[in-house]
């Protein structure tokens, strides 16, 4: 991706971040910086604090405590109006004009950040090709498919060539062909402008991302780029095994057994996650491990490590649970 | 200039979310309309049951029946123009007349008296009780208070008459005003035209809703738009609409029949314009308690009706007095606008007062329209600024 870029300015900075819902700890001390350029990936379960922190660092949302900084600037004491045109956010609902055509409202939100009339409207057409709605220009939002107004909520975001742009969840709800031009978009857009977004899809997070902060129950659990992650929990295979017990048999020994035998063993509901180097030889032993133990595969599958792999090895949970 | 793009966006979804807009544009024209076809159209007759049971006598040896030539000066008077309104029907007795008036097709029975004649001509006939003629009706119902008016006048100008008798004192009727020049009709249409701005609440409110309802407020709000700048766009538009509406509004008046001054155009444009200001404010209020446009819809009918029947516009009323203070007295209804501004058209439109007169109305206006801003604004913010 855009590892090789050299990252020297901090684009943004959050610090002892807390927000409180009423007696909900939403966001816990959160502290990290962002820097100009990069794809900054929240990676995190529904419910994490990924909403709530963007929405801070947006200026949408007052911090219960703690700083945002833009450009070393403290938005809580300059307040968000001085950094309204450096921050463009694509929310994670469609938020749209119904009753205006896609260029309209990309003029329209031009013109509300400033933009001259002729600068507002070239750039509104540039965008509408970039995201292949140049055909749907003149058409009324009310028009178009479910896909088609969330590229147009994407381009939404970026209308005014702000120096940092938040999306959140932007594969959210999109059909396989949107969701690969949002992808393509995002990169593109990153280099010219830092991109922060928010995602529970691990594939998301991989594929397009600088860094990536993994939280969970407002707190930050771990960031780094997605290869330091994957590798912070060792190399390897990964083997998922679906498990059926039948009666009342501890699982404790085998998974003692498979433990004394050099596998890493990782547990969600009913699925074991093993973990180990070159594993493909290994199966016939691991098999033998858990039906001598009464334990029977209902069903398997084998892959490399990934980020949920991270996330479940942090916090014993899966990112869709 | 933010303000103007908010307008020209406000102008495109008012022009395609069409339905509230022809609804506010219409609603007030409609009423002129309607007003038209139950007050002009309908010919106002005053039905009048005659029971004659006079006897009669004889004078200087000829049968006179007094109670017949009562009856024959009332029905020759309903030829005259001034009482052409009055159809005389005459029964044979009471109780057919009072069918008659319990099936509606009476208004009121007058009973001529058995002696009547005996008793105006023979001054020396021993009965000396004075002559009771009966009016008998609906003593609740308009028409029976009018009827008998009526009735009693022509019988007074028919004693007169035949006994030679002249009152002392006449009358003479002075209106007040263009009151005497204006028809039934005309009086309403001062209050329509208000009603024409009080319209505007629905297309205001859902003009202001609409924009928490999509958060679409939200992408404002990080824009670098004001909140002035956003009300002063969407408010441009509800003006033109509410001053398109009292167009309109005269125009179908004026098709109608209703005669505008000469001079009072501009002025009713003037009041109209205030009042426009007045009811946006008041929109922000409504659009603070409404999440949606469906809300607007349901809740805004309840300050639109209070509005519409409390302020004189759909029909003249007087409020409760609250107090007095400096010689003024202040009613419930005065801390609406639209009062304010029925009161001051019918100033000038009716009462025929200069438009300087009007100077405590606009300046009430003016004060309530501050004061709905203040409770709007705080309103709106609180309700959907917080939550964006």
């Amino acid at each position: 991706m855009n590892q090789q870029q050299n990252y020297q300015e901090i684009a943004l900075e959050i610090k002892d971040l807390v927000r409180y819902y009423g007696d909900l700890l939403a966001v816990d001390n959160l502290t990290l910086q962002v820097k100009k350029g990069e794809v900054f990936g929240f990676l995190g379960p529904n419910g994490a604090g990924k909403t709530t922190s963007i929405r801070m660092m947006c200026g949408l949302l007052k911090p219960t405590s703690g700083d945002v900084l833009i450009n070393g600037e403290r938005i809580s004491s300059s307040g968000i109006r001085n950094h309204r045109t450096r921050v463009g956010i694509c929310p994670q609902e469609i938020i749209l004009w119904n009753k205006l055509t896609c260029y309209e409202q990309l003029v329209f939100m031009g013109r509300m950040y400033d933009i001259p009339g002729k600068t507002a409207r070239d750039r509104a057409d540039q965008l509408l090709d970039r995201i292949g709605l140049r055909e749907k220009r003149n058409k009324l939002v009310s028009t178009l498919s479910g896909g088609m107004k969330r590229r147009l909520n994407v381009i939404m975001a970026i209308i005014h060539d702000p120096e940092i742009v938040v999306f959140d969840e932007p594969e959210a709800g999109l059909d396989p062909q949107s969701r690969i031009m949002v992808r393509e978009f995002i990169q593109q857009t990153s280099g010219k402008m830092t991109v922060i977004f928010t995602t529970h899809n691990m594939d998301e997070a991989d594929r397009i991302s600088d860094r990536v902060a993994i939280i969970d129950r407002g707190k930050l659990l771990r960031l780094d780029t997605p290869e330091n992650l994957k590798k912070s929990i060792g190399k390897g295979d990964i083997l998922e095994l679906g498990i059926q017990v039948t009666g009342d048999i501890p699982l404790g020994i085998a998974e003692d057994k498979l433990k004394e035998d050099g596998f890493s063993l990782m547990k969600t509901e009913n699925k074991w996650i093993i973990k180990a180097m070159d594993l493909v030889p290994q199966i016939p032993r691991i098999y033998k491990i858990l039906e001598s133990e009464g334990i029977q595969v209902s069903d398997m599958n084998m892959r490399e490590n990934t980020l949920e792999d991270v996330f479940i090895h942090l916090t014993g949970r899966r990112l869709r649970q | 200039m933010r303000w103007y793009y908010v307008f020209l966006k406000s102008i495109r979804e008012q022009i395609r979310d069409y339905w509230i807009l022809v609804l506010t544009l219409t609603l007030a024209p409609f009423f002129v309309f309607m007003y038209y076809l139950m007050v002009e159209t309908d010919s106002r007759e005053f039905n009048i049951v005659l029971v004659n049971q006079d006897d009669g006598t004889f004078f200087i040896d000829q049968p006179v029946n007094l109670g017949d030539s009562l009856i024959y000066y009332m029905q020759l008077a309903s030829r005259d123009e001034q009482a052409s309104m009055l159809n005389f029907n005459e029964q044979d007795g009471r109780l057919a007349g009072i069918e008659l008036l319990q099936q509606g097709d009476a208004d009121v029975m007058v009973v001529i008296p058995g002696q009547m004649t005996l008793k105006l001509l023979n001054p020396e006939y021993e009965d000396t009780t004075e002559i009771i003629l009966e009016l008998v009706g609906d003593v609740t119902d308009m028409q029976y208070i009018i009827a008998a008016v009526w009735s009693e006048e022509l019988i007074n100008q028919f004693i007169r008459e035949t006994s030679g008798i002249s009152m002392p004192i006449g009358w003479k009727e002075t209106t007040l005003g263009y009151s005497g020049q204006r028809t039934e009709f005309e009086l309403y249409v001062p209050g329509i035209m208000i009603l024409a701005v009080i319209m505007m609440i629905f297309s205001a409110s859902a003009a202001v809703v609409r924009e928490p309802e999509a958060r679409t407020l939200e992408r404002l709000k990080i824009s670098n738009l004001s909140a002035l700048e956003f009300l002063t766009g969407i408010s441009l538009i509800q003006v033109i609409i509410a001053i398109l509406s009292l167009l309109l509004t005269i125009m179908v008046a004026v098709a109608m029949g209703y005669t505008l001054l000469p001079g009072t155009f501009w002025f009713i444009l003037l009041v109209a314009f205030l009042t426009s200001l007045s009811m946006i404010a008041f929109s922000l209020i409504v659009a603070a308690i409404c999440r949606s446009i469906k809300d607007v819809a349901i809740i805004g009918t309840f300050p639109l009706f209070i509005l519409m029947f409390f302020t004189g516009a759909a029909f003249p009323i007087s409020g409760g007095k609250l107090f007095s203070m400096a010689g003024t007295t202040f009613h419930i209804n005065d801390i609406l606008s639209p009062t304010w501004a029925v009161d001051a058209l019918n100033k000038v439109l009716i009462k025929g007062q200069e438009i300087d007169n009007t100077l405590p109305d606009m300046a009430a206006i003016l004060v309530l329209t501050i004061v709905y801003f203040i409770i709007g604004v705080w309103a709106f913010k609180r309700r959907h600024m917080r939550a964006a």
